[in-house]
Parts: C-alpha cells; sequence; structure tokens
C-alpha cells in the first residue's frame, strides 16, 4: 500500500498539469465559462474531447494498438484529477468511452474493436445506450425491443427511453429481444446501431431540471447488419451486464467524485462569503459539522474508488460489486446536494442569470439534477437488490 | 500509487483470524467468562503469533514491520473483541519506537516477547477530546497530579503512557511504571465489559526527564494512532455484525421462507454492506497515514476515517441486532457484546462530531494553500 505517486507519475502529472493551462480558454472557470445554452454546450464538450485526443489525453488505459496510451488507471486518476483541478469542461462521449468500448473489449470481435474503438477515442463517434424502455426499467429483462432476422440484417422495431445524448449520437448500443420463446433473459441480443439509419426517429424528454438531455428514441423496421451483433445471439443480457457494472463502477465514480469536490470546494468557499446575518455561514458550527459530513463522505468516495482501481490493476474484472459504488455515491452526492440548500441562505434559492445569484446558480441546478443519481444506472432499490443477491448470497 | 494490502498481509490476517476464531470466540464472553482471565489466556497466543512484536525494530527482537502492517490485524480485533489492553501494548510499541527508540530499548524488546503491558492513559472527566484541554500537569516541584479514566486493563500494566501538561505548560507524552509510588488504579463500570476499564490516579507521582517519550508532537502522533486503530477496530466490528446478519436472516425462516428473501430485509443488509465498505476504505488509508503521511495529511485522514467508522459502526451494528428481532435484544445471542465495544471505540477516540470539526479545518487549509 502506498499513496505516494511514483516519480514517472509525478512526471506525468505535470505534462497533464501543462497541457490543461495551456489548451483551457484563458481565464477559465474565473471569467471563461462553458456556454449557458445547453445545445452549444454540448458542442463546446464534443470540442473539448477531440481537443483532448488531439494532445494524446483520450483513453489513458486502453490498449495501444485501439489508440488509446496503454498506462495504468493510476494515471487515468491522475488526470481526472488535474482535470477537477482546471477545471476542465466534462466530456460528452461518456457512453461511448466507459460503456460502449470496454463491453467491445470484453465481448466484441476484434474487427468491431478495429472499427469502432479508435474512433470513440477520437470523440468522431458519439455513442447512447439503448436499454431502458418505458415497460423495462428496473426490469430491464423484460426489455420488449424485438431484432428479427431478416437476411444480412436484424430488424429493429421498438421503443427506449432516457437515451441521454441521443441527438448527438452516431452509435448506439442497443439491447433488443431476439427470442421470443424462451425465459426473459435468455431472448435478449445486443447491437451496435447506426444512428443515421432510416426508422429511427428521437423525441426529446423534458428533465425536472428543465434540461433536455435526455430522449425518447423509436426504432421502426431499422435495418441493423449482422455483424453489428456483439458476441452470441441471445447473449445479450449477459453481455449488458459487463456494460452494468462499468456504468456503476470505479472508474465511471472517480470522474463524477471530482466533479462533486469541485462542487463541494465551491460551496465552502462561498459558505466563507456568504453572511447569514451578522456572521459568515462557516462560522455556525451546525454548518460545519454538514459541510464536514459531506467531506468525509466525498473523500472516502474517492477512497472507494482507489480500492477498485487496485483490484482492477491486480486484473480482478468489475462485477458485481460495482453496486457498491453507485449505492453509496449516489446518495452521498444527492446528501450534499441537499446540504448545499440548506446552508447559504435565502439567495441559494436564485437561479443562473439573476443578479443575486450565488454561484451562477450552480446549487439549486445541483440539487434539481440530483435525483436523478439514485434512478439512472439501476435504481437504489435494484442495486440494493444485485449486493443482496449476488454479493451477500442472499436467496432470490 | 497502490491501495491494496500484499500477498503476506492478507495471509497474516488470515492466520490471525483463525487464531482469534478457534481460541476467543465470542461465546466465551456469553457463557460468563471474566474479561481479565480470558485476556490473560489470550495473551500468550497471540505472542506466540509474534503479534506483540510486530512493530518493533528488528534490533530489539521484533518483526520491525509498521502500521499498514498492523491495520488488518487491528480489524480482526475489532472483530473478535481482543481487549484494548492487547491494542494498548502493540500500539504503544510504534510509539515508544518512533519517539524513545534508545531509551525505551529494554521495554521495546521485552514488549516485543509479550512481557511487558502497556496502557494508554489519555482521556479525563470534563476533559474531552482535545488535549489541550487535559488538566493532568508536573508542577515545578516534579510531581504529577492527575486522574485519567477508561484506562485498559491498567491494575496490571506494567507501564502506563500518560498525556500531561510539563512544569513549561506544554503537552508532553510520559511512560511511567504501573508500581511507581503515587499511581493508582480503581476499577470502573463500564458498557464495554468485554475488557478491563480503570480510573488511574496520579497522585504526587515523581517523574524525571528520562520518563518523557515527546512533546505535543507525540501527544498528537499518539492520539491519531489510537483513533486509527479504533476506527480500523470498528470496520472489524461492522464486518463481523453484517456477516452474522447476513448468516442469520438466511437462516430463519417466517411466513413459510427464509427472512433474507424478503425485500426489506435484503436492502438493509445492502446499505450495511455499503457502509462496511467505505469505513474500510476510509480505516486502511489512515493506517497509511499513520505510517508514511505528513502531520496534516495524517491528521486529516485519521478524522475521516474516525467519523466515518463512528456513523458505520453505529448504524450497522444497531441493524444488526435489529435483524436478529427478539433473539438479537437476549444476552445469550451475545451481539450485545459486539454493540458495546462499538460504542466504546466510537466515543472514546473522538466523536463524529469532533473528528468532523478537524476534517473541516484540514479541508479549509488546504484549499486556502490551494
Amino acid at each position: 500500500m502506498d499513496f505516494n505517486y511514483s516519480p514517472e507519475e509525478q512526471t506525468f502529472r505535470d505534462e497533464v498539469r501543462a497541457w490543461l493551462a495551456s489548451a483551457l480558454p484563458k481565464g477559465w472557470g474565473k471569467t471563461a465559462f462553458e456556454p449557458e445554452d445547453e445545445d452549444e454546450r454540448a458542442h463546446f464538450r464534443i470540442e473539448w474531447e477531440r481537443k483532448l485526443y488531439e494532445g494524446g489525453w483520450s483513453g489513458i488505459s486502453w490498449p495501444t494498438k485501439y489508440g488509446g496510451r496503454g498506462a495504468t488507471l493510476v494515471e487515468q486518476g491522475i488526470f481526472a484529477e488535474e482535470c477537477a483541478r482546471a477545471q476542465a469542461p466534462e466530456g460528452i462521449n461518456v457512453i461511448g468511452r466507459n460503456l460502449a468500448a470496454t463491453t467491445l473489449m470484453h465481448h466484441g470481435n476484434e474487427a468491431q474493436r478495429e472499427r469502432y474503438l479508435p474512433k470513440i477515442l477520437a470523440a468522431e463517434e458519439i455513442w447512447c445506450q439503448g436499454f431502458s424502455e418505458p415497460n423495462a426499467g428496473s426490469d430491464l429483462a423484460s426489455a420488449r425491443c424485438r431484432a428479427v432476422a431478416d437476411g444480412d440484417d436484424f430488424v429493429v422495431n421498438g421503443q427506449k427511453i432516457w437515451t441521454s445524448f441521443a441527438q448527438y449520437s452516431q452509435w448506439c448500443i442497443l439491447l433488443a429481444r431476439t427470442d421470443q420463446d424462451v425465459p426473459k433473459h435468455k431472448g435478449l441480443s445486443f447491437f451496435l446501431v447506426d444512428m443515421k439509419s432510416p426508422g429511427i426517429t428521437i423525441r426529446p424528454l423534458t428533465q425536472i431540471s428543465g434540461e433536455n438531455e435526455f430522449n425518447e428514441t423509436f426504432f421502426e423496421d431499422v435495418r441493423v447488419p449482422k455483424e453489428n451483433l456483439v458476441g452470441e445471439l441471445n447473449d445479450g443480457w449477459r453481455i449488458a451486464m459487463t456494460t452494468l457494472a462499468y456504468e456503476r463502477g470505479a472508474e465511471d465514480a472517480l470522474a463524477r467524485q471530482i466533479r462533486f469536490k469541485q462542487e463541494l470546494d465551491l460551496l465552502i468557499a462561498k459558505a466563507q462569503d456568504v453572511k447569514l446575518g451578522s456572521k459568515a455561514a462557516i462560522d455556525d458550527p451546525a454548518i460545519r459539522q454538514r459541510l464536514a459530513t459531506s467531506i468525509v463522505d466525498l473523500e472516502l468516495m474517492r477512497m472507494n474508488c482507489l480500492r477498485e482501481f487496485s483490484k482492477a490493476i491486480k486484473g480482478e474484472k468489475p462485477g458485481p460489486e460495482s453496486s457498491l459504488m453507485k449505492l453509496y455515491w449516489s446518495h452521498v452526492a444527492q446528501d450534499m446536494a441537499d446540504m448545499a440548500m440548506e446552508v447559504l441562505g435565502p439567495e441559494t434559492l436564485l437561479m443562473q442569470g439573476d443578479p443575486d445569484t450565488i454561484a451562477r446558480g450552480r446549487f439549486p441546478m445541483s440539487f434539481m439534477q440530483s435525483r436523478a443519481f439514485t434512478i439512472y444506472s439501476g435504481t437504489s432499490e435494484i442495486q440494493r437488490n444485485i449486493i443482496a443477491e449476488r454479493v451477500l448470497g442472499l436467496p432470490k | 500509487m497502490n491501495f491494496d494490502f500484499n500477498e503476506e498481509q492478507y495471509m497474516f490476517r488470515d492466520t490471525v483470524r483463525d487464531s482469534l476464531k478457534a481460541e476467543f470466540p465470542v461465546d466465551l464472553f456469553r457463557d460468563g467468562g471474566d474479561p481479565v482471565a480470558m485476556e490473560a489466556a489470550l495473551w500468550g497466543q497471540l505472542a506466540e503469533l509474534g503479534l506483540f512484536g510486530l512493530m518493533v525494530p528488528e534490533e530489539q527482537g521484533g518483526l520491525g514491520l509498521g502500521m499498514v502492517d498492523f491495520a488488518l490485524i487491528a480489524e480482526e480485533f475489532g472483530a473478535a473483541l481482543v481487549p484494548l489492553s492487547v491494542t494498548d501494548t502493540i500500539c504503544a510499541s510504534l510509539v515508544l519506537a518512533k519517539f524513545a527508540a534508545s531509551v525505551q530499548a529494554e521495554n521495546l524488546a521485552k514488549l516485543a516477547a509479550g512481557e511487558l503491558r502497556v496502557a494508554f492513559a489519555v482521556y479525563e472527566k470534563n476533559g474531552g477530546y482535545d488535549p489541550a484541554d487535559f488538566a493532568a500537569t508536573i508542577g515545578g516541584d516534579g510531581l504529577l497530579n492527575g486522574r485519567k479514566l477508561l484506562v485498559a486493563g491498567a491494575d496490571r500494566a506494567d507501564l502506563l503512557v500518560i498525556v500531561a501538561r510539563d512544569a513549561a505548560g506544554t503537552l508532553a507524552l510520559y511512560a511511567l511504571e504501573g508500581a511507581r509510588a503515587g499511581i493508582s488504579a480503581s476499577r470502573e463500570t463500564a458498557l464495554d465489559i468485554t475488557g478491563d476499564y480503570h480510573s488511574v490516579s496520579f497522585d504526587k507521582v515523581s517523574v524525571s526527564d528520562a520518563d518523557r517519550i515527546g512533546g505535543a508532537e507525540a501527544v498528537d502522533f499518539t492520539l491519531d494512532l489510537l483513533a486509527a486503530v479504533a476506527a480500523l477496530g470498528l470496520a472489524g466490528i461492522g464486518s463481523r455484525m453484517l456477516d452474522t446478519a447476513v448468516a442469520y436472516v438466511k437462516e430463519r425462516s417466517q411466513f413459510g421462507q427464509p427472512i433474507g428473501k424478503f425485500q426489506a430485509i435484503k436492502h438493509r443488509c445492502a446499505d450495511m454492506a455499503v457502509d462496511v465498505n467505505t469505513a474500510r476504505s476510509g480505516a486502511y488509508y489512515a493506517a497509511w497515514a499513520i505510517a508514511s503521511a505528513e502531520e496534516a495529511e495524517r491528521l486529516w485522514a485519521v478524522s475521516m476515517a474516525k467519523a466515518k467508522a463512528n456513523r458505520m459502526a453505529v448504524h450497522v451494528v444497531r441493524e444488526a441486532v435489529q435483524l436478529h428481532g427478539g433473539m438479537g435484544y437476549t444476552w445469550e445471542m451475545a451481539l450485545h457484546f459486539h454493540y458495546r465495544r462499538a460504542r466504546h471505540l466510537e466515543v472514546l477516540y473522538g466523536s463524529t462530531e469532533y473528528h468532523n470539526e478537524r476534517v473541516l479545518q484540514g479541508t479549509m487549509a488546504q484549499l486556502a494553500a490551494g
């Protein structure tokens, strides 16, 4: 066990830091910010990801043959930390990098890896995830979207929901039913679908935050070439479990932790500025306790991630234990967002654009967005079932 | 960067775990065993395993290992309710070796062989958690006066390591033989009945420079060490209580099925597992910080670990009792021994609020430094 960084790791950190300083716009995080318009912001983030790729910072822990750096998760972690320190923008191709690519590395064939992985890294192709359906949420295995073999293609019909970034995506990882006559888990297959295919309709859904990140996606006689099947026919459930383990796992969580920590650091700074009458918010002992609780919770989220990284470096594959991560972080992040609303006084209620707002309305926005944490990637109730049955061995 | 233990550390943990399972089961407490007699029997077995010499330098016959090597053992000690007189003695080896290795060489050699008992005399009535508020003081006449509470196994300790203010008003750490004139121990009636605790009076005890282990730095290190080991012990208690509860709900049948099949039960177990996992992350990081971090990071890491371990233990032990239903409330089921020890460790080595405040101050200092 050693939390110190090796000289090589330290050099890597210095390189990242220097590159970020040169690549980010002048005054970044102080006078220069991301575009306020959601659509402009999405394009800004895609551009940022392409810049990262050009700088050689995309796919740090990926194999070099797919365009990655071939480094370890430790470097990946250092990179994420430095991005946080620089308040660098988030990427938008999270589903491409963390879900589609990782799944292809485990279950795709070589032709698929060579075709898709480099373009994911380059942010040339953005991905979305077609798993949930209106009647297949927590009970994902009951998905009804169908794919029927027809000549060299499968023909897909059905509806997916909560497809984040579908409007910016070139590709979709799709879970579809290929056998109606077997138990529900055994009749699903995993496909790669070109979002430009005729027959796909995307309808935006407005979230409680007012944003339109996610969508309903309709598939009507969409033809998917047979080479876009991942793994074996009807083995889609098992493959989707790999996808979900990554979606709930440490790499994803570490990137989030860093965003949450930025937000908490900002809150601590504001608590020193904002007066609650005669004294600063930070001087209230009850507020100090609440801030500290979130600091502990969030730092330990990072520690949980680092422990998982060390296991992954030893060669352990992500499994149902990743639900421990997701269940933990989703609740502590929600607690933090709730707490942030309760420590800065009345002006916390003012959103971005209001002259009296605090931190450009970040805290009320996060408060709204945070409700999603315990729902997406499997609700907390589903995570608890997984932990109880597959980690603790309680009876089904 | 590597946040994992090595194979040897895991193997040593397994050896200690197996040994404690066989020789020190909680049934002994349940069946009315006297904790003092049980501890005496255990002491020899732990000495045979070489545990007392774990962190004693090789020159004094120890293994010369460090806090990270002790971390998983401390967790097992928590799980098995090993008396705190044992952990105090092992922790003392690290303190004595770090701050007074040459003066304490003879004691360290004895300690490594399992022939020296050490007890920490730290907390006081009305003293709270901050050593700045402790009253025990050595006057200009070189005489120590004060009274310490909850000192484990004090009546038979060969050495008492005490936090006291010196004649100049500086906080310092002293090691005094338990038999020195003016020292008297009185057995306390404590919540935790898995060990014996004493109030120790220091009445005009003559103290010299040779007894001094170190100044404020040694005091701070010692309190951090004890809190980190308490956090590890709490992680062990949490882990054991989770295992016990899970085993019970798999067996216990109601409404024609194991109660572990009900989601109301499953979800509580899952929340316990999340909490135990996270408390471990914090406690392991604190162990590393004791061994290798600068003071500011050490303090911060330890307080995070202890604050989280406190919250986790209260939650997990409470749930374990609840999941056992009426049986959980019986003396015979023996959960209450862990329930008691958990509270003892939680309250004694810094409350959640005390450690939270230290965490916030540490974080603000980091932010101010950029």
